[in-house]
């Protein structure tokens, strides 16, 4: 995009600035002046402001209510849960959350415990897997230029097409119920779009860096390493939300991978499916502990995960 | 020293996508299914995947879902950016509170949606009590309902991520640009249309090039909040071909439906790919 600033602002007949590509690079906070003068629109003037805010604080807060309100019903009795009318005040009570760790005879426990696993351990393995290769990709001379494509439509592929075959595979590797095939699984799939992104943003590391590491006659994992995954923090850190993300809230093979030591939002799924008679106050309990580290990711990262997608997005 | 840089994703990738892949297309020529005597079949699979019309509803189902979807959920995303881009003050607590659905698990999210749509007890209806509209059955009746909520589920869950894309998209167009515009005399309307939109078009590809995978693959919430039902009116793809794994247990028929399944996903992706290729 910052390519094309200069070309469209010639075509429009006005002048390239350098402000262009700064602009591109620090787009998140910058904030455009109203133009003074007579031109004044509705939608400068200080109503349309009101209205904008209004706007958007609606949107929040009807996609936030259903959060509010979920969490709100696990910590609630049960039979406030299905209350009509909804009790928006009530007695509140972690008997929930008590019989969500004890009944289940805490098994949910062992639950949580393997997400945060299977979540670390994709995230690691993917990592490792797909820095090099994005490096190799990037500064290293490749015949065939195809592979950036091929990545992304390998990034493409539905998880579903390798349900079948890699069941099989784990139920002959007797690797059913075991996290690490959770691990595995989760790593390739995500090696496409991990080097995709990350590319993305090698590709913005500036040549001169390259070339100044180059002459002082650092190898290619010395180059990697101490130079570009420093630069690149920004690029890992975007990754690696997305990584967290992917593992933590995935259903489908987690379900179909495991037994007894499922991740949580397996666990949760499968009670939810099989038990008929189940406590709709603990499953709620659950709901929220496995969300909850989700919404502080969210508010840790907001700004990173929007810049890596961009970035990745524009320049990949 | 390129291949040894690559050696892990290649590994990770050969044996654990590369080779199921091929995988699954071996077993898709053969018939594995829980009563007939293992054997090869060659495409007597795929004639029958073919010909069924479950395998084709399921694909008009998928479709249904992913155009109407995404079309609400780029107008919706693309009129929220606006509003988000022209907000100074905030605009960062804003942007974060309007992320949080896409990061949700999506299926926690279903389930508290399914509670919700409730014909009885639900929320939804009881506000639509209140507003003195009648109460829909969302997912408990055949009609639009069910396929209604997986639609209000999914625009729920991911216009935050068109909005929070776009709204980059837009703060990051050359301001200059943007001012040349405005002394040609170019209106509000014209303005977006004519200048923001092309020019935010490579970014707009994308973004719906995943959004269109990413719906094209759905199985989440379809498997939580309506099992595909009432019936097989919400059966998106992916359901058929875990069905037919995991409960009937049709392993050479399900990799048969999954193989003509990545067929397709393939071919849109690549035409978008094309698209976007075209548009540098």
């Amino acid at each position: 995009m910052s390519s094309d600033g200069p070309q469209i602002a010639k075509k429009l007949g006005g002048s390239t600035s350098s402000a262009t590509a700064k602009v591109v690079d620090e787009g998140q906070d910058r904030h455009a002046a109203p133009p003074s003068g007579p031109a004044r629109r509705w939608s400068k003037t200080r109503w349309g402001l009101y209205f904008t805010y209004a706007g958007l604080f609606a949107w929040v807060a009807v996609s936030l209510s259903p959060v509010i309100w979920a969490v709100l019903q696990s910590f609630k009795v049960p039979t406030d849960i299905f209350a009509i009318p909804p009790k928006w005040f009530f007695r509140p009570t972690m008997q929930n959350f008590d019989s969500l760790f004890s009944q289940t005879g805490s098994s949910f426990f062992r639950y949580i415990v393997i997400s945060v696993v299977v979540t670390a351990g994709t995230v690691l393995v993917t990592l490792v897997a797909s820095l090099p290769a994005a490096f190799a990709l990037t500064f290293l001379p490749i015949r065939r230029k195809f592979w950036p494509v091929v990545l992304l439509v390998a990034a493409m592929l539905p998880p579903i097409v390798l349900l079948v075959p890699l069941l099989l595979f784990w139920q002959n590797l007797g690797m059913i119920d075991n996290p690490l095939a959770l691990v595995l699984t989760y790593s390739a799939v995500s090696v496409p779009f991990s080097v995709w992104l990350l590319r993305g943003f090698m590709l913005q590391v500036p040549g001169e860096l390259v070339d100044a590491s180059r002459l002082d006659g650092a190898g290619d994992v010395r180059l990697l390493v101490s130079v570009i995954m420093p630069v690149i923090r920004a690029g890992i850190a975007a990754a690696s939300v997305f990584l967290v993300i992917f593992a933590w809230n995935e259903l489908l093979f987690a379900s179909m991978l495991t037994t007894r030591n499922r991740t949580a939002t397996a666990g949760i799924v499968a009670t939810l499916i099989t038990d008929r008679a189940m406590d709709w106050g603990t499953l709620y309990a659950a709901a929220t502990l496995v969300v909850l580290p989700i919404i502080m990711l969210t508010f840790a990262v907001s700004g990173h995960f929007v810049r890596g997608f961009t970035m990745g997005a524009v320049k990949g | 020293m390129v291949i040894l840089l690559c050696l892990p994703a290649f590994l990770l990738l050969g044996v654990l996508v590369g080779w199921p892949i091929i995988d699954g297309i071996l077993l898709s020529l053969q018939r594995i299914t829980p009563t007939a005597e293992p054997g090869w079949v060659g495409f007597r699979n795929y004639q029958a995947a073919l010909s069924s019309g479950a395998f084709w509803h399921t694909l008009v189902v998928t479709l249904v879902f992913t155009v109407i979807s995404l079309v609400i959920e780029l107008g919706l995303g693309m009129a929220l950016a606006l509003m988000l881009a022209r907000v100074v003050r905030g605009a960062g607590a804003i942007r974060t509170l309007i992320l949080i659905p896409v990061m949700l698990t999506p299926a926690v999210a279903a389930i508290n949606f399914r509670v919700m749509l409730n014909y009885d007890y639900g929320l939804v209806n009881y506000l639509l009590g209140q507003l003195g509209l009648a109460s829909q059955p969302w997912v408990s009746q055949a009609g639009v309902g069910p396929m209604l909520s997986l639609i209000l589920t999914d625009v729920w869950r991911s216009t935050p991520f068109f909005v929070l894309v776009l709204s980059s998209g837009l703060l990051a167009l050359p301001q200059d640009v943007l001012e040349a515009a405005d002394v040609d005399g170019a209106r509000t309307w014209r303005k977006l249309v004519h200048v923001k939109i092309p020019m935010l078009a490579p970014l707009l590809l994308v973004t719906v090039l995943f959004r269109v995978i990413d719906l094209f693959r759905t199985f989440d919430i379809v498997y939580v909040l309506t099992q595909g039902g009432p019936g097989t009116s919400t059966t998106v793809t992916s359901l058929l071909i875990y069905n037919d794994m995991a409960v009937g247990n049709f392993t050479s028929y399900a990799a048969t439906e999954a193989t003509i399944f990545m067929v397709l996903t393939l071919l849109v992706s690549i035409l978008l790919i094309r698209a976007l290729k075209a548009q540098e």
